[in-house]
């Protein structure tokens, strides 16, 4: 497996990091090698130690991190025991970075071209003039049109696609070796994704530049690189040729992976919809719990020297019901207007034309008490388990706001609920007292779910609840809420980008792009057949046999607790 | 762009009126004026003469339209001591103020980026620790108190430099020393903890993985960024310092503003006072119309609409 004359060659290396606890051993027993040339892909969950193992190579751990034991060989030289001077002389020559959030990782105030063309000046290999058109031009490999334009901009004038474009020209800009790229599309949308790693393949397969890929999704790792390391933990618990791994792979780990992985041949979660109205006894208002008609949300557009811009319409004509009981799944990339329903319907958003009812009222038009009463029974849950929960209240004092602010029991019996929602997403009692950051994003999920559960509500809006998570924890938070609707009978309103997790959820699927609904249906319907264009692209665009998962929160090594 | 400027100018106007209304109903508290301005034994005969004199007599709200509308024709009346236009007066003296606020906030200022990159440049805690505990102990000190003791040393003990007045370049040295290293233990504090937020941020670790060297990084990447919050309340410490002057002036004998105003107080010269309140209030405007202006100048996120 190991090439003659390896590129990069990795032996037992460890690193720790001091934390306040003593050292804790981030990384241990990697072994790696890496021909010219070729992609390995190390996959892992977040708090794995993949990211932290790039950041060693380059020499770009946290202050607190060190490399413990082992050796890191690149063209023969041991970067594990380089100067600070040798690693800055290897940084963006040698070794190329492209990371993974395109939205933290460029420097707000500079002009992007400036950024690509400072990765050859502080190498010495071309300045000024010569440098600038060098960034124009890599611009242009990376698939931006305009790039001259382009290049003179700033990053917050760039969509996030163009963001991470910019962020492979930069690294590839000195025509590096190797290139190191850290999640580099999962705050993507999955079409662009797609696109990008082309890209991406294309000009490193031209330069002759090896690639680690560092990646959650095992499906994109088989169908993206040579060879595949697999780490849990810290440790790397299986090596082998990607394609390999993902067929027959031989850790345990790495067997729960796949299976927790959602594809379009996973167990649903949930039975069948109801049938339609006409085979419905019951009358609508019973079988509907809220819906939406004709619902439009408009932004007032920028102004400009001429007057203002033309408004922008978030969401367009949208017309979807929620039966009670049952699951609908807005689906659609970012921009789609899909997060904007879910505050249209939680009210946290005015509507600006359209009707939304929930229990046969007009939703648009409660204030005062009825308004109070409404946000009772309709409960939100977000996408950041790491921000929707005040970081110095206790899990138990969250949990408990809720009731609080609506008047509800004493405090034994609100100290009852609490306990019966901690039951209920299956936290152990003791979590009481704990704060946020004693919390794994999972659990911190499962909180603001028993936050939105204390109150008995109808409806539960979940935005993204389970994209932040890992699959594993994601598998077991989707299987929760699956049960606690059949026990509950509660209703969601499920919005997310990835269709394999709403396969698994919903009942009713509506795919919106650009404001609008484009196509609506059961999950299987649509999964199967899709009749638009823009649903055939997006299952398209999912790697490999296996639907991809969905991107892990940003990994902090020292911290986290797996 | 125009849009904001006219909006920006209308606000800045808009605050002036207030001052000048706030400045009308302060002398009126402060007693009734005549009476202030006329000795002691004055008699009711002459103190009546005087208000018919100076219209004080009419109702309140014709001094007031009256006082705005000369105000905005650019008369503050005239001085009662010097029997010239009290704006006259006041404008004279501004000169001396604002070189003194600028140049003191100027070599502050740069003495704290300096020490800042300096310390985050060596990547030392202990550099910038020393840095800190030096300026914050200098800050500990008042102003009058230090310029008095640098007027012991540097004047009368070594006979380096003139104590007082204005009357060579040597003679700004020591106020503008005793103001600038006051001022240079905030911006330290506020250029470190921007540091301190960025050094792990992703960007910073990106322009890192380029190879940029630790100087280049800190000159050309963490310090434009970190002079942003800055800059907002270096606009507001600016006008804070014009307006506080008034004590060091007193202390050094420096002919600027500040000593003009104490000095009318305690002539009871109110048109005086008025004035030079309008023109410190005047500066503050100003200087924060400047700075909103600056801020859309370095951070490109900000568009001025």
């Amino acid at each position: 497996m190991s090439a003659p004359t390896p590129l990069l060659s990795i032996r037992d290396l460890a690193i720790e990091f001091a934390t306040p606890a003593g050292p804790v051993t981030a990384v241990r027993g990697v072994d790696l090698d890496l021909a010219p040339g070729r992609t390995v892909a190390v996959v892992g969950e977040s708090g794995s130690g993949k990211s932290t193992m790039a950041a060693a190579i380059n020499g770009l751990l946290a202050a607190n991190g060190r490399i413990a034991r082992g050796s890191i060989l690149f063209e023969g030289r041991d970067l594990a025991q380089a100067t600070p001077a040798e690693l800055r002389a290897v940084r963006g020559r040698g070794i190329g970075l492209v990371p993974q959030d395109p939205m933290s990782n460029l420097n707000p105030i500079q002009r992007v071209g400036r950024q690509i063309a400072e990765a050859l000046s502080v190498h010495g290999l071309m300045r000024g003039a010569a440098a600038w058109s060098r960034a124009v031009e890599l611009l242009d490999m990376v698939g931006i049109p305009d790039p001259g334009r382009r290049a003179k901009q700033y990053p917050h004038e760039l969509s996030g696609g163009m963001r991470q474009r910019v962020l492979i020209a930069m690294g590839l800009a000195c025509r590096p070796r190797l290139l190191i790229a850290d999640e580099p599309t999962s705050a993507l949308d999955v079409t662009v994704q797609k696109v990008i790693l082309d890209e991406m393949a294309a000009l490193t397969a031209e330069m002759g530049t090896a690639v680690i890929l560092i990646t959650h999704d095992l499906a994109l790792a088989a169908e993206r690189a040579d060879e595949a390391l697999v780490m849990f933990r810290g440790d790397m618990v299986e090596r082998g040729r990607a394609a390999e791994v993902m067929r027959s792979p031989r850790a345990e780990y790495t067997r729960r992976l796949i299976a927790a992985a959602p594809t379009l041949a996973s167990r649903r979660l949930v039975g069948d919809a109801v049938p339609a109205a006409a085979a419905d006894p019951r009358p609508r208002r019973d079988r509907v719990l809220a819906e939406l008609v004709g619902v439009r949300k408009e932004y007032p557009g920028r102004r400009s020297l001429f007057g203002r811009e033309p408004a922008f319409a978030a969401v367009e004509d949208m017309t979807l019901e929620i039966p009670r009981g049952e699951t609908v799944a807005v689906v659609g990339e970012s921009g789609s207007g899909k997060s904007t329903t879910a505050k249209l319907l939680l009210r946290i958003e005015d509507a600006t034309a359209g009707d939304i009812v929930f229990d046969g009222r007009a939703v648009t038009r409660l204030k005062g008490r009825a308004l109070f009463d409404f946000r009772r029974r309709v409960q939100p849950v977000f996408q950041n388990p790491y921000g929707s929960l005040d970081a110095r209240w206790t899990v138990g004092a969250s949990i408990e706001e809720p009731l609080r602010i609506h008047g509800l029991g004493d405090a034994v019996s609100r100290r009852t609920k609490v306990l019966d929602a901690l039951d209920a997403v299956a936290l152990p009692r003791e979590m009481l007292k704990r704060l946020p950051a004693e919390l794994s994003g999972g659990q911190r999920q499962r909180v603001a779910i028993a936050r939105a559960l204390v109150l008995e509500p109808e409806l539960v809006v979940l935005d993204e609840a389970v994209s932040a998570l890992d699959v594993i924890v994601q598998a077991q938070v989707l299987e929760l809420l699956a049960d606690l609707q059949a026990r509950l009978g509660l209703s969601y309103l499920f919005i997310s980008h990835d269709l394999a997790v709403v396969r698994q959820i919903a009942h009713h699927v509506h795919v919106m792009r650009r404001g609008r609904v484009v196509e609506s249906g059961a999950p299987e319907k649509i999964f199967t057949s899709p009749e638009t264009d823009y649903a055939r692209e997006l299952i398209a665009a999912i790697p490999g046999a296996a639907p991809r998962a969905a991107p892990p929160a940003p990994e902090q090594p020292a911290l986290r607790r797996a | 762009m125009t849009r904001y400027l006219v909006v920006r100018l209308a606000g800045a106007a808009a605050t002036l009126l207030a001052v000048l209304t706030f400045v009308f109903v302060l002398v009126r508290l402060a007693g009734d004026p005549v009476r202030l301005m006329m000795p002691d034994q004055a008699t009711a005969a002459e103190v009546e003469a005087v208000r018919e004199a100076l219209g004080l007599n009419r109702p309140l709200i014709v001094q007031y339209w009256d006082f705005l509308t000369s105000a905005l024709g650019g008369s503050l009346g005239d001085s009662l001591r010097q029997g010239r236009p009290a704006l006259e007066v006041v404008l004279e003296r501004m000169p001396a103020t604002l070189e003194l606020a600028f140049l003191s906030f100027a070599i502050g200022f740069a003495a704290a980026v300096a020490l800042a990159a300096t310390a985050e440049v060596a990547g030392s805690k202990r550099l910038r620790g020393l840095f800190l505990w030096i300026a914050t102990a200098r800050q500990s000190a008042p102003p009058f108190l230090f310029g008095i003791v640098m007027v012991l040393i540097l004047s009368v003990n070594l006979g380096l430099l003139p104590a007082i007045g204005r009357n060579s370049w040597l003679s700004y040295v020591i106020p503008v020393l005793t103001i600038s290293t006051f001022e240079i233990a905030l911006y330290l504090r506020l250029i470190g903890s921007a540091f301190d937020e960025m050094r792990e941020a992703d960007w910073v670790r990106t322009a890192r993985a380029k190879g940029v060297s630790r100087p280049r990084l800190v000159l050309r990447h963490m310090l434009p960024n970190a002079l942003l919050p800055v800059v907002t309340v270096a606009g507001i410490n600016l006008g804070v310092l014009i307006g506080g002057l008034v004590v060091l002036e007193t202390v050094f004998n420096w002919p600027g503003l500040g000593r003009l105003i104490i000095d009318s107080v305690n002539n009871r010269d109110f048109p005086v006072v008025q004035a030079g309140v309008l023109a410190i209030a005047a500066s503050f405007i100003v200087i924060n119309l400047a700075v909103d202006f600056l801020y859309a100048a370095l951070d490109p996120r900000v568009r001025l609409a």
